[in-house]
């Protein structure tokens, strides 16, 4: 919570400055940007990496413990797909890419709107940011009318960090370890599944 | 762009290999914050400075809104389904 607060900060007083001020001339932001985002995709590899705690509940598991993830991203390009029908003006590759956030907001927005542009990341990260406060409200729904899954998979990615605390309230403390293990697949993949849905075709 | 996946792969693998340097790893953790909260702070400049952007802001919003619940409806039918299947095979 307190670091969405500092993001929040941050990504506000951007906005504020970017009302007031112009960039000085010849000051390349879309360079240094573009490298703060390779530093950052390499650190988050490194998090990764060193954390192999997630690995290791694989072995215990067996493989059916990926059957959660893969209802979630197959779930959740389904329902963007349909919503494609609606919104003609947003393509469909690029619903997807939003979609694919799963509600790991910072990393998907600065990731889309380096590729694709602003506008896009603008809607990625309210897109994320409002899938991690459903999740969060709608919990207790979740759980009483559809059963114990459907917080963990509405979750996204956040169901290993932001949202663990009131799926394991209200799911129980049993389900916190496939909701880590759900949320941390989902984080590994969103770096990886952007680029390559929004990287065909596009020349850049 | 899929110099960035050649970027997350070499972070894994540095990462495992560093894993035991839990100093390094924490002050990796950190400049991690860091690099997001510069990104999001360019991202927001990026707005800022584009007025057709900020005049159409709550067209954005109400797109993403519509997003995230097609996703998360998607995903929880998907899950709930699971949950049942899974149920029903114990059951047996």
């Amino acid at each position: 919570m307190k670091n969405s607060f500092i993001i929040l900060t941050f990504f506000i007083a951007g906005i504020i400055c970017g009302l007031l001020l112009n960039p000085p001339e010849n000051f390349p932001v879309e360079t240094i940007s573009l490298w703060i985002l390779y530093i950052l995709i390499l650190l988050v590899g490194v998090t990764v990496g060193a954390d192999l705690e997630a690995f290791k509940l694989i072995k215990s598991m067996k493989f059916k413990i990926f059957l959660l993830p893969a209802a979630t991203i197959i779930g959740t390009f389904s329902g963007v797909l349909a919503l494609s029908f609606f919104l003609r003006d947003i393509s469909v590759k690029e619903l997807i890419a939003v979609g694919s956030g799963f509600g790991y907001y910072s990393i998907s927005s600065v990731i889309i709107s380096q590729i694709t542009g602003d506008k896009l990341g603008v809607i990625a990260l309210l897109a994320n940011v409002f899938r991690e406060i459903i999740t969060l409200l709608l919990t207790p729904l979740f759980v009483k009318f559809l059963g114990k899954f459907a917080p963990i998979s509405s979750g996204g990615a956040t169901s290993m960090d932001t949202t663990l605390p009131v799926i394991s309230k209200f799911c129980g403390k049993e389900y916190s370890v496939i909701s880590v293990f759900h949320g941390t697949i989902l984080t590994i993949l969103v770096p990886v599944i952007i680029p390559i849905i929004l990287g065909a075709g596009v020349h850049k | 762009m899929f110099v960035i996946l050649l970027f997350f792969i070499s972070g894994i693998l540095s990462g495992f290999i560093l894993r035991k340097k839990k100093k390094l790893i924490k002050i990796s953790e950190n400049f991690l914050m860091v690099s997001i909260y510069l990104l999001l702070f360019f991202l927001g400049f990026g707005i800022g400075n584009n007025n057709e952007l900020i005049s159409s802001f709550h067209v954005l919003g109400l797109k993403a809104l519509l997003i995230s619940f097609a996703g998360v409806f998607g995903s929880i039918f998907l899950s709930t389904l699971l949950e049942k299947f899974i149920d029903k095979r114990n059951e047996k």
